[in-house]
């Protein structure tokens, strides 16, 4: 655990962002990131599990999570490629903790979640009323995360390579093709998940070098997993 | 202090709590034992409980997270003496090992099947998918959770026995492979057992037996080192090392001491500085004792500065935080080949340690052995027409991973003795060890080990039983430490990475004439087991295939890298990897087929052991000695004919199999391994047993060996029982206390059903033949030898009888009363090796290089099984952890040494959602040397996964990789480099 100095837990979304906007104050999802950090801090948690922003509604072709979705909600979706991304995330005792906000908040380069919602078109719903794309609101992230809408439906697939099956990917490229139009978004290139052009996709790529595969292997996984995912949805 | 409230297990249950407080401590604090910690940050899900009825990780929920929900934990299940039915399935079945982790496994199948009373197998591994196991494979945990479904549906299910097979052979030659011959049908979890005509049908041995443990471990019972409660304990928490080599010119403890509630702080200024050995072996332990507690310079990332004791974890922890360390940073060296060169950073440059061979060089050991003349083989390769052929293996660094952490409690007991109940594998030796550094006699000492969740050679090791130790006579107050799971990694023991040369020469026949084995051994900073270990590898590497010139040289190698020690399988998986990849080679060369190949060359019944003799701690000198050991039971052809036809060998002749035409970028391939194993150490592991009759006829047997969840209680129970005529629930285990229980070396070498099961079978009979006398007294019969035990009563030739309890009530209150009683203890001449046939089917993405283990199957020769469910666990466990060696699991670090993947996700162990299919067949022989005919079964399934897949990617894509393991970029770049 981190050494959180102090724990609250607001009844309602301006309460919430009121704390929120104090020295220290982090917002506690689903804690899988936060709780697992045992490194000292004098962080203050903000839980957000009183705000009611655990609701899911669905239209013809999109669908709006609160943030406090967990992926094990997630899961049961009527959308493959969300469902999936969802189970392959985190693991059977984690994915019931974890949620939507958290899984954006954390930014994980790795998460295929993160890939898949931005490959449905994801907007974030924030406190403030704002709303943006979610490639924007990974690259500049601000204020607290209400819900999130995306498109579902189409055609989809997640490509990808790791050690063992079930592994965190070295590199995924996950698709969804909406009409005539597909969208792919690579895991393990950059800080956090890209979308990138689906026919160039290493075009402006600097993937990192780590344990798990070099840059110069990961930038052939992208191309390669790349194509895989459009030959999947041609 | 945040007041919570909360529903636990259908009652309100009203506490404090801190702000980063778990619900796990909250949990354990209020006696729900079962929760158990394997990690902070939740991904080993032993702490798993039901939340609002989801299964989640208690590690990662505040406990403030968690006022005003619902919390069940398997306690609820607990109402009665009875197990639910849940709780039933996974006992019947033996899914349960060291069962640390059983409370998370039963609520989430008791969540799963609430939701879905007929769960698929991708369910039910989904739900297994967030508790990690080191030890079953998951593959009867799967198959509990399908009996317990079928349980509470209300069908009817069948005992969970073994299915029996005929042989394949006759007398064990070699029989053609026959392609419309298919294996068997039969659930995974089934255990495929070949019975031996030499072996008799029994009553107890040889049967399914429940675990003696199994209803403490359902339950969740208090079991486990950290399940007890002592009023003043103290929490200790050691400072580490950020560096990987250094000299501590100073430390300033000052600021830690002042901290309220701190109540000590050792470090090498005020700790007496004995010189030890850490492994776990023998007396006297094997130079050079090279630690010391804490030491002034330190010499790996994680090596210990000091220690702190205090009320509380966090307050220990900010104490470490408070510590003033000076460090002058010395150059370092991670990389065996590099410590050996000239100018490399010399070590160990005290002078107190003796007996290093070469400080310079920071060579620990030189160790050679031989038969015969390998130069002379060599020389004359050429001139007699035979061929020679060479190649180099590195292998790498991985950790043993048990779910429960290092732990250990100690406390001075009434009589001013030390006390310290402890994670260990080696109770007898831990407290020998500990002594001297304590400045206590051995007598003074009381080393208890509680069940054990997982050791696997981890805990072969006095690892922290001394910081304990000394804390509690420090502060004359009960000390827990326990290490987290980086600690785990950085700071407790791994595997030794090794750089292995073979050199063979191989006659016009394809018959070995010599082979010569170099192994550089890289012990890290401390020489514990690397004598040992690198002794194994070359008894392995040169002992399983017959050959009249051989030569073993070895050089252990002091690095920077974090401490190597006993790891199950202790020097064979490596050597074995070199040796049967090495093999798989020649043959290619030779264009010989591989299993021919090793055929004409492996070991055959009545075949020496003639270099296992000059190997070892008590080695015989070089020269040829008057007499070796033999092979005295094999049924190695049996399980190579039943790997391959449960492999289907003959896929790989099948061009649409091997390149599937709706897959274009897989290819396919199998591979076989030939593995050999040891059974104990000969003249060196011994263990004791007693055993007394009580007043219902029922018996204690008190046992030093220990068990880690290896199921070693139940089967040295079965083995007296077997002698009494009892059944098993008759005999009661108690093991492993030092104060209580005979001595016993520990748990390792493959020892414990072979040495402490003869040592508890010739007690029980030791005590059988008291009881034949009595039931004589009392049958009125002159040759209490043809007095028979069986069915709780001693029957008479003429079929009277007297029942057990009868016999005990007469000797203990009727007449000349006496306690009935045997004792015995056992120590081996004999070294019986178990063999075995691994087989695997991988496939390979030629464009990624991603492998994907599809099946893997292994065929042992343990001998009789004594419980043939606990004996394919062994097996099944063995392989989940070989697959992670050969296939993901690997050490990373930076530059300067420090770890990069000290956690379970980013190093990855197997889950139950993505373990291959896996297959156990016992091939039963009967070793007459062991217990009812006995064998090793713990550690040869760890020797031959790794070199089974690297030949099965040679086999699918034709490239041969030398290094472990197969990671995607490495097959990756071997395929675009070939």
């Amino acid at each position: 655990m981190p050494l959180v100095a102090a724990y609250h837990r607001p009844t309602d979304l301006d309460e919430a962002l009121d704390l929120l906007s104090g020295p220290n104050r982090i917002p506690l999802a689903g804690g899988t990131v936060i709780n697992a950090d045992r490194r000292p801090s004098s962080l203050e948690a903000v839980d957000l599990q009183a705000l009611r922003l655990d609701s899911i509604s669905a239209t013809t072709n999109s669908i709006t999570l609160g943030a406090m979705v967990r992926l094990d909600m997630v899961m049961s979706l009527n959308d493959d490629l969300l469902a999936e991304a969802a189970r392959r995330e985190l693991p059977s005792t984690l994915r019931t903790l974890a949620t939507i906000g958290g899984t954006i908040g954390a930014a994980d380069p790795d998460s295929l979640l993160l890939a898949a919602l931005l490959v449905s078109d994801c907007t974030v719903h924030r406190g403030d009323g704002t709303s943006v794309p979610l490639a924007a609101h990974l690259a500049e992230p601000s204020g607290l995360i209400c819900h999130v809408t995306v498109t579902t439906g189409g055609a989809s697939t997640i490509e990808s390579t790791g050690r063992t099956p079930m592994d965190t990917p070295i590199l995924a490229a996950v698709a969804r093709r909406h009409h005539d139009s597909v969208q792919i978004a690579l895991t393990g290139v950059a800080r956090h998940p890209v979308l990138v052009d689906p026919t160039a996709p290493t075009n402006e790529l600097h993937p990192p070098s780590d344990f798990r595969g070099s840059a110069e292997y990961r930038r052939h996984l992208a191309e390669t997993l790349s194509a895989r995912a459009l030959e999947v949805l041609a | 202090m945040i007041p919570i409230s909360f529903e636990l297990n259908g009652r309100n249950h009203s506490t404090t709590c801190t702000p980063h407080q778990s619900l796990r401590e909250v949990l354990r604090a209020a006696g729900m034992f079962s929760v158990r910690f394997g990690s902070d940050s939740g991904e080993t899900g032993a702490g798993a409980v039901l939340l609002d009825g989801r299964l989640v990780s208690s590690d990662v929920v505040l406990a403030a997270q968690a006022d005003g929900h619902a919390i069940t934990t398997v306690e609820s299940l607990n109402t009665s003496s009875d197990l639910h039915p849940v709780q039933a399935a996974f006992v019947a079945v033996g899914a349960f090992q060291s069962g640390y982790s059983a409370g998370a496994m039963v609520l989430g199948t008791v969540e799963l099947l609430a939701r879905d009373p007929n769960p698929s197998d991708a369910a039910i591994r989904d739900m297994l998918s967030g508790i990690l196991d080191r030890e079953t494979a998951y593959v009867k945990p799967v198959e509990a959770v399908r009996r317990a479904a079928a349980m509470l549906r209300g069908e009817a299910v069948q005992p969970f026995a073994p299915v029996i097979l005929p042989p394949l052979t006759a007398g064990g030659d070699p029989t053609p492979y026959d392609p419309t011959d298919l294996p068997p049908v039969a659930p995974a979890a089934v255990p495929r057992l070949i019975p031996s005509r030499d072996v008799p049908s029994m009553a107890v041995v040889g049967q399914p037996e429940i675990k003696v443990d199994a209803v403490r471990l359902a339950k969740g019972n208090p079991a486990f080192t950290d399940d007890i409660d002592l009023r003043n304990m103290l929490y200790a928490k050691v400072l580490r090392s950020p560096h990987a080599h250094a000299r501590i010119i100073s430390i300033d403890d000052s600021r830690a001491r002042a901290l309220p509630g701190v109540h000590a702080v050792l470090h090498y200024g005020n700790t007496p500085r004995v010189k030890y050995a850490s492994g776990g072996q023998s007396w006297p332990n094997p130079h050079p004792h090279d630690q010391v507690s804490f030491d002034d310079k330190v010499r790996h990332v994680g090596d210990r500065v000091a220690v702190v004791a205090a009320e509380s974890i966090d307050i220990a922890e900010h104490a470490c935080r408070l510590i003033e360390v000076d460090y002058e940073v010395l150059p370092a060296v991670f990389d065996e080949r590099e410590a050996l060169k000239p100018g490399a950073p010399v070590i160990h440059d005290e002078a107190d340690t003796l007996e290093i061979h070469d400080r310079e060089r920071n060579i620990v050991h030189h160790i050679t052995a031989k038969r015969g003349d390998v130069d002379a083989a060599v020389a004359a390769a050429a001139q007699n027409g035979h061929r020679v052929f060479t190649r180099t293996f590195r292998v790498h660094q991985v950790q043993q991973c048990p779910i429960e952490p290092h732990i250990s409690i100690a406390w001075l007991d009434e009589d001013e003795r030390m006390v310290i109940r402890t994670a260990t594998q080696v109770p007898f030796h831990a407290r020998r060890m500990v002594a001297p550094l304590l400045d206590r006699d051995i007598k003074d000492i009381r080393v208890i080990k509680p069940r054990i969740g997982g050791g696997f050679g981890a805990k072969q090791e006095m690892l922290i039983e001394d910081i304990v130790g000394h804390l509690a006579q420090v502060t004359r107050r009960p000390v827990r430490l326990e290490l987290d799971r980086s600690e785990e990694f950085i700071a407790a023991r791994t595997r030794h990475p090794q750089t292995i040369t073979f050199t063979s020469v191989v006659d016009t026949d394809g018959m070995l004439v010599s082979q010569d084995l170099y192994i550089i051994g890289n012990t890290g900073p401390y020489g514990t087991h690397g004598y040992t270990v690198q002794t194994v590898s070359g008894l392995r590497g040169l002992t399983q295939y017959n050959a009249p010139n051989k030569r073993f040289t070895c050089d252990v190698v002091y690095t920077n890298i974090p401490v190597p020690g006993a790891y199950r399988g202790y020097g064979a998986p490596q050597a074995e990897f070199a040796l049967e990849a090495h093999m798989e080679d020649i043959a290619r060369e030779l264009g010989i087929d591989v299993i021919e190949f090793k055929r004409r060359n492996w070991l055959r019944l009545g075949d020496e052991l003639n270099i296992a003799p000059h190997l070892g701690e008590r080695a015989a000198a070089d020269g040829d000695l008057d007499e070796y050991p033999k092979v005295m039971s094999t049924g190695l052809e049996e399980c190579v004919a039943q790997a391959l036809r449960e492999i289907e060998w003959h896929r790989r002749d099948d061009p649409s199999w091997r390149a599937p035409a709706d897959r274009p970028n897989i290819r396919r391939g199998l591979g076989f391994a030939y593995c050999m194993h040891g059974t104990a150490i000969p003249f060196l592991d011994m263990g004791g047993c007693s055993i007394k009759l009580n007043d219902d006829g029922s018996f204690n047997m008190l046992v030093g060996a220990t068990d880690l969840g290896t199921g070693a209680d139940t089967v040295l129970g079965q083995i007296a029982a077997e002698v009494l005529g009892v059944p098993l629930e008759d005999i009661k285990v108690y093991s492993s206390d030092t104060d209580m229980t005979p001595f016993d070396t520990g748990a390792y070498a493959s020892s414990t059903t072979y040495i402490s099961g003869t040592a508890a079978l010739r007690a029980a009979e030791a005590a059988r033949s008291r009881i034949k006398e009595r039931a004589a007294m009392l049958l009125g019969i002159e040759q209490p030898c043809s007095i028979e035990l069986r069915d709780r009563r001693a029957y008479a030739p003429d079929g009277r009888s007297v029942s057990m309890e009868e016999i005990a009530l007469d000797s203990l209150h009727t007449q000349e009363q006496e306690q009935i009683m045997g004792t015995a203890s056992h120590v081996s001449p004999e070294c019986p090796p178990p063999f075995a046939a691994q087989v695997v089917e991988v496939e390979v993405d030629v464009d990624t290089g991603q492998v994907t283990i599809v099946k893997m199957a292994m065929a042992v020769d343990c001998g009789v099984a004594i419980n043939p469910v606990t004996a394919s666990g062994q097996v099944e466990g063995g392989m989940l952890q070989a697959l992670g060696y050969a296939h993901c699991e690997e050490y990373a670090f930076d530059d300067d040494g420090r770890m990069l993947n000290d956690a379970l996700g980013p190093y990855h162990i197997y889950r139950a959602d993505e373990m291959p299919e896996t297959t156990v067949y016992l091939v039963q022989t009967l070793e007459d040397s062991g217990p009812f005919g006995a064998k090793a079964v713990a550690e040869i399934p760890k020797d031959g996964v790794a070199p089974a897949v690297r030949n099965a990617i040679l086999d699918a894509v034709g490239v041969a990789i030398d290094e472990l393991p197969f990671t995607p970029e490495r097959v990756w770049r071997a395929m675009t480099t070939a």
